[in-house]
């Protein structure tokens, strides 16, 4: 913990301004994904609206920032926080249904986000996208920027983990494994299943904002399906019902575009070879399945100590 | 704008609509009989236009044999693909999807592979060319010859589906797939069978669509959403329902186009939320 700390603020000083956008974006991914966790790991709610949800929380810190002329801290507070209303609205509807059906619903209002920040030329610029953001000099350079988001994201992790280990996040988890039992113990279903997309809404959208001021500027691209597979990718690529599966598949995946894709204009093949072999031979992810092999032989040993 | 060119716009309507029906009922078949959501369909329909464009450039009158052939590849690769899919029968939904994922990406890096980035155009056979008179415009023979072939592959599935011993395996498989394999189905050659077909469909569907769009990558990702809203609205694993609902898109989008231009995707997507919220399962579905 303290050693992975000392890494990440000696990191600046030791690599390049290159290494060092590529770690500020790989923060901004792992928030990205672990935020989505929270439906899908946690909650067991498969979600195809985060893609919308992400460009939301880009789109509403570019334009109160560019048209609104709002100081950046404030900002960067209302873009997770009126993302995580929509994403209450959208919850409101969305968790009246089950299984493919809530996800095909959270499909339909991503793409009513992006079809809205599509068309909506003049406020959100359409497919030009919305580019020229002034950041206040003291993030400007990478390495002060590396320093606020990596902080902000650690603040952002902390508060999910809190959350995932509450007695909250146990009635979570329990709705995942059984959502039946889950009721016949007295647990309201529906409100805990909106609270969590809300929550993970929220995070979204502030993942969404910190990316847009990597990027200084919001696209459209930021809201697309592709994007709400990412979360998921990474998910299934670490593992999604470990802590910090998410994590480590958003590092995978990251790493896999950058360095297959340095190599290669065709990395969609890779990623989509990897994918299929992931989920017909490894579909609890790497960490997850480090994490099972760790508890059955933990499990052995205390079999043969007893 | 006078009544006619708003029925004439109708028109186009329905003829974009049968194409996508090709689509939308073998999603939907796929669904209500393998229980499997095939995130990956369109690119079937993609890959089958892509083949018609090769043939047309290599006969001169290839687009029949295009027409024949394409789609058997289409059915082929799909034939492969479920057995990648039946390893996934009894686990959740998303595992299938993030298949289906992988199998888009992989074949859409392969189709960029093999015929490039940059769009193609299948030249319309000299049979199908120029229109005819209708409600004061000029009615496109393509149009007539797409809606044609939907309508008549749509009633062969139905004879099939209600009319054929197959089409009662199948939809006892639907129904109960242990109970159909304990009566002495064979449930597993029905599941490629059904999987097939579906990807025929799509095969047929992207290769009567070269005649109305020109064929560019990633296009199958707008046709699969295109078709999601469809058997959503229709209902999921109902074939009359995908039909109903595509002509409902058609006709909306194309309505759409005159009231609104930048907005009609968005009424369809608005049309789908409501039918989920107030009829989950979707017009003509039932609920499971």
């Amino acid at each position: 913990m303290i050693l992975g700390l000392a890494v990440i603020v000696v990191l600046p000083f030791v690599v390049g301004i290159s290494w060092v956008l590529l770690v500020t974006e790989l923060a901004i991914l792992v928030l990205y994904a672990m935020a989505y966790n929270l439906t899908m790991g946690v909650t067991g709610m498969l979600s195809f609206g985060h893609g919308g949800l992400f460009g939301a929380g880009a789109y509403i810190l570019v334009i109160a920032m560019i048209k609104g002329d709002i100081a950046m801290p404030y900002a960067l507070l209302a873009a997770p926080i009126l993302t995580a209303l929509i994403t209450f609205v959208i919850g409101w509807l969305c968790v009246r249904l089950t299984g493919i059906y809530f996800a095909i619903l959270t499909l339909a209002f991503g793409q009513l986000i992006w079809a809205t920040i599509w068309k909506m030329r003049t406020i959100t610029g359409g497919d030009d996208g919305l580019t020229g953001l002034q950041i206040p000099s003291v993030m400007a350079s990478p390495t002060n920027q590396y320093f606020c988001i990596l902080a902000i994201v650690m603040l952002a992790v902390l508060s999910i983990k809190i959350i995932v280990d509450s007695p909250f996040g146990f009635t979570l988890k329990t709705i995942r494994e059984n959502q039946t039992r889950a009721q016949c113990i007295g647990i309201n279903v529906k409100r805990y299943q909106l609270l969590a997309f809300t929550a993970s809404g929220l995070f979204t959208g502030l993942a969404g904002a910190l990316f847009a001021i990597l990027m200084r500027g919001a696209f459209v691209e930021f809201a697309t399906v592709a994007r709400a597979f990412e979360p998921l990718f990474a998910g299934i690529l670490g593992g999604m019902h470990v802590f910090w599966g998410p994590a480590f598949g958003a590092g995978m995946l990251l790493s896999l575009d950058t360095f297959i894709g340095a190599y290669t204009e065709y990395w969609p093949l890779v990623a989509g070879g990897t994918l299929i072999l992931l989920v017909l031979f490894l579909p609890e992810g790497i960490i997850g399945r480090i994490a099972s092999i760790r508890k059955a032989r933990a499990q052995r040993l205390n079999q043969s100590s007893a | 704008m006078g009544l006619d060119a708003i029925l004439f716009q109708v028109l186009t309507g329905v003829g974009k609509g049968m194409n996508l029906f090709l689509l939308a009922s073998g999603l939907s078949l796929i669904y209500g009989v393998l229980n499997v959501v095939n995130f990956a369909h369109a690119t079937f329909y993609l890959i089958a236009a892509y083949i018609c464009y090769t043939i047309t450039g290599l006969f001169p009158n290839g687009y029949w044999l295009a027409l024949i052939l394409a789609p058997i590849g289409a059915a082929l690769l799909g034939g492969i693909c479920e057995r990648l899919f039946s390893r996934l029968y009894d686990k959740e939904h998303y595992t299938q999807i993030m298949l289906a994922w992988g199998l888009i990406l992989v074949f859409g890096d392969l189709m960029k592979l093999t015929w490039g980035s940059e769009g193609k155009m299948v030249p319309t056979p000299d049979v199908l060319a120029g229109g005819v008179p209708l409600l004061g415009g000029n009615f496109p023979i393509t149009y007539i010859f797409v809606i044609g072939v939907a309508a008549a592959i749509g009633i062969a599935l139905y004879v099939v589906l209600y009319r054929t011993k197959v089409g009662i395996d199948v939809r006892a498989a639907a129904a109960d797939a242990e109970m159909t394999s304990a009566l002495g189905v064979p449930v597993d050659k029905l599941y490629i069978i059904v999987f097939m077909v579906a990807c025929w469909l799509a095969g047929v569907g992207g290769v009567i669509a070269t005649l109305l769009s020109p064929i560019y990558l990633g296009g199958d990702l707008e046709i699969i959403l295109a078709a999601f809203i469809i058997v959503i609205i229709g209902g999921m694993g109902s074939i009359l329902g995908s039909l109903v609902g595509s002509l409902i898109y058609g006709v909306v989008f194309a309505l759409g186009i005159l009231v609104l231009p930048r907005f009609a995707l968005v009424f369809l997507y608005i049309l789908m939320v409501l039918v989920l919220i107030f009829r989950p399962y979707g017009l003509l579905g039932r609920p499971r």
